[in-house]
This record gives structure tokens, sequence and C-alpha cells, in this order.
């Protein structure tokens, strides 16, 4: 059901990537800037299609905007130490891959609290550490990885420029055989049987 | 629908996210060094850094409102020089301890580039104050204060200094000094309306009454604050210096009031033990 929201109590449904959908309060929703200046005022018609992220994914980020509808409004970045029990178990329990898509997410859906309680997750992973451990932190390849990953892939498109040439050799002597008058042919083949005939009675 | 691999979702995270404002410089530098497309994303960040002071052998400290970090690396001239060349760094103080081949390198490089760094007040805490004339890396329209030494060995410098284009629309000059201001060269000084004069030696309380009766005279300047550290002025001495009854103010014993010719406009000098205060009033 969607329809324009003026009460908390009114439902959206939000489509996701795999075309699924499922409700979600006005009351959260409405912590979505890019939901406020999209939808709030029209409605919409049928369900919201926010089809860039996966169900999991937009669960986890309504599953806040959800905890955090009676909450007093944002005012600002909060350090980590500020954080609730409950918002500490929210983004433990979440793996890197899932962090990620949540912050994109949340980035895409202009939800304030909680991008800014991601970037501070974010530094804190990353603070104090040195370009290696963050490398590590980050899982990115190393620039050793991706010097080895770019000449993997240089001894590939070598080995397929062999093959393609090759292959084109190929055409090219066919083509040339086909290109013969007949008669000439017959005699090509005729002069190749004869060399092989000499060099089996030459053994 | 763009199907991103998890690469480029970190990626995008990093391009999306101010985290700028999270990072101290420190381990923003750390982090720019992770890959060339995070190095991008890291130097198109605001560094909103307030005060920038060179040390020696490549030793900085970057301040801003949320920290005050001191870096020191081998490596580091890249990075400062991404940070000092941002087009958005509006500094407050930049302070240069010392010019050693380290700094040359930075300086050499900033002054190689078109944008000027914009700094209010640059300050050169060592007796190379000439080094104002060749820091054309400044950008002018910004630049208010400066603040230099001026030694026995940098006295015949001074005349070159004061009319170089570094200085000569300052906001303010500050002069630091440990000569006697008996041998300073207070002359070449005329020409610099705003003044920030501070002795760390010896005093010559009358050389300095003197010099401010003859620029009060003489109508040259609009501000000049003088003051000693170490050897505090005698304020007795000081006012009998200027006792001169229509300079006097009722009620104010260490104030006067010298009148400028042809005009309703007058000098006030402020008598004070730590700081003498000769200003334009109009």
């Amino acid at each position: 059901m969607t329809s324009p929201a003026s009460s908390s109590e009114v439902k959206y449904l939000i489509e996701s990537s795999e075309g699924n959908t499922f409700d979600v309060s006005g009351a959260a929703l409405r912590q979505s800037n890019t939901f406020n200046a999209m939808f709030l005022n029209i409605g919409a018609d049928g369900p919201i299609p926010f089809t860039d992220y996966n169900e999991a994914t937009l669960k986890k980020v309504f599953e806040y905007c959800e905890h955090s509808v009676n909450e007093e409004n944002y005012s600002g970045p909060k350090h980590q130490d500020d954080l609730s029990k409950w918002d500490l178990n929210f983004f433990n329990e979440m793996d890197q891959k899932m962090f990620i898509d949540v912050i994109n997410a949340s980035n895409f859906l202009d939800i304030e609290r909680l991008t800014s309680y991601c970037c501070e997750r974010i530094a804190r992973m990353l603070r104090g550490k040195n370009t290696q451990e963050m490398i590590k932190v980050i899982t990115l390849p190393t620039a050793e990885e991706l010097e080895a990953k770019q000449k993997v892939e240089e001894k590939k498109a070598a080995a397929a420029k062999k093959v393609a040439e090759k292959a084109a050799e190929t055409a090219e002597k066919t083509e040339t055989l086909e290109e013969l008058p007949v008669q000439q042919l017959v005699q090509t083949t005729r002069n190749k049987l004869t060399r092989k005939y000499l060099s089996f009675s030459n053994e | 629908m763009v199907v991103l691999t998890e690469l480029e979702k970190k990626y995008l995270v990093f391009e999306h996210l101010n985290l700028s404002q999270y990072l101290d410089i420190k381990d923003r530098i750390s982090l720019r060094n992770v890959s060339k497309r995070i190095r991008s994303i890291v130097d198109s960040w605001d560094p909103k850094l307030t005060e920038v002071y060179y040390q020696q052998c490549n030793s900085w400290r970057f301040i801003s409102e949320s920290f005050n970090s001191v870096i020191k690396a081998e490596d580091l001239s890249a990075s400062v020089l991404s940070i000092l060349k941002h087009p958005k760094l509006r500094l407050e103080k930049l302070k240069l301890y010392r010019q050693d081949n380290q700094w040359e390198a930075v300086s050499t490089e900033l002054n190689r580039t078109d944008s000027k760094l914009s700094i209010r007040k640059f300050e050169i805490l060592n007796n190379n104050s000439k080094y104002i004339i060749t820091s054309n890396f400044l950008n002018l329209e910004v630049l208010e204060e400066v603040s230099l030494c001026i030694t026995n060995e940098t006295k015949t410098e001074i005349h070159k200094i004061l009319h170089s284009d570094q200085c000569k629309a300052l906001q303010m000059l500050t002069v630091n000094s440990y000569m006697n201001p008996n041998t300073f060269p207070f002359k070449c000084f005329n020409i610099c309306p705003r003044l920030n004069l501070q002795f760390h030696g010896v005093s010559a309380d009358n050389k300095i009454a003197y010099v401010i009766k003859n620029i009060v005279r003489r109508a040259l300047i609009e501000i000049w604050y003088i003051s000693n550290d170490v050897n505090p002025f005698n304020i007795t001495f000081m006012q009998q210096s200027f006792r001169r009854e229509d300079t006097l103010i009722k009620g104010y014993p260490n104030f006067r009031h010298y009148l400028i010719p042809e005009t309703e406009e007058y000098y006030e000098i402020e008598l004070e033990k730590e700081c003498i205060r000769v200003e334009w009033m109009r």
C-alpha cells in the first residue's frame, strides 16, 4: 500500500534489486532525505523501487530507521563511544560485505544519522594504522597483487593475440588456395605429391 | 542496472562519504597511499587546516579545529605538497622554523605551481628573514601579517625586505629582535604604517622615546606597538619623556594625545610597562 505520508501509521512498499517487496513504516522512511525529496509529498503509485540494493541490505537499513524513529532529531556526527548498546550490536552483527552495502544504501537514501555512524565506524577501523594495515582492513589488493594480476592479464592477452594471429594465418592460406584457379590447384597438389613420393623413394 | 563489484562498492564508500572530518591528517596521509584511486579521493577532501608549522628534517605540525598532529617521515613531501597545493586550503598561519633542504624541496615545488598558498599570517622564526622576498608561493591578496627576525646580520637586507611585494601591503608586520635598540635600524621602518616591534634583549628607553617623538612629529605611521619582554619599559621615565602640557589627558596618566597639524586628528600614545602603542586616531 502506498499513499502520501500524513501519519506515521502509513506503510510503504519497498522493492529491492531481486524484485521482492516489503513494508516500511512512513515514520522510518521519513529519515531518508532521498525519500522525502522524491515521494513524501506526491506519494508513490505501487512499490518504491530502490532496486540498486538487495533485500537484505534494505531491510538492514530500514531496521535501523524503524529503531531510531523515536530518538531525538539528529544533531551532527556522534562519537562511537556515544553509541547505544543497540547501535553497537546493529553494527557488530554485520560482516564487512554487508557493512559496505549498508553504507552505500544509507548514503543513497541520505539517512544522516546512519551514514554518520557508519563514517565514524570506518574512521575507527582506520585510525592510527599505517598504509599496509589500512590495506588489510579495507581488504584491497596491494600494489604487488595488482602488479601480479596485471602481469597475468598481459600474459593472457599475449597468448590470445598469438592464437588470433595463427587463426588469421590459417584463414589467409585457405583463402589463397580458394583463390587459385582449378587448373593451378591441381598442378600444386600434383607437385606436392611428387615431392612427397620423391622423398619416400630417396629413403 | 549496473552491478558493482565488491571492490567498486568499497571505493564508492570513500568517494561518497566525507570521511575527512573523521580522520586526522596523519591517518589521511596513510590512507592516501593505499591505492591510486583512494589517493585521488583523499586529495579531493578539503584539508580544513588552520595552521601548519614546518620544524625541520621533514617534521611537520598540522593543526585544525579538531586535531593537532605532529608528523615526521622521510617520504612526506608528496603528501604535504598535495595538502599545501589544495585549492580549498586557507591557512590562518604558516610557521617556518628552519629552511633546510627538505623545506627547500617543498618550497621550490610550491613556487613552481601557478596556484598560490592562501595564508593569513606567515612567520619566519629564524634569522633568514630575507627568505620572505623569494617566497613567491604566497597569495599576496590573502596575506595580512608577516613575522620576521632582524639581527645585526640581516640589518643590511632590511631595506630590500621592506620594499618586497610580500611586505608592501601588509596589515601588520611583526619584527622580533635581540638587537640593542640603540643600533636598531628604526629609520628603515618609517615606510611601515603598521608595525609590531618586539625586542627581546637590552632596553634603551631613551632611544625608544626619541623614535616615537620622531614618527609622531613627521606623521609617518598608522599604528606601532613597541615592546620588550626581557626588560620592560621604565614607565616613570617614559611618562617624563612625554610630558608636554597640551598632550596630557586628565585622569589618564599613561595616555598622550599629539595633534596632527592642519587636521583634527591626533596620535594617541599609550605607555605601558610591557608595550607602548602609538596610533593615528581618525
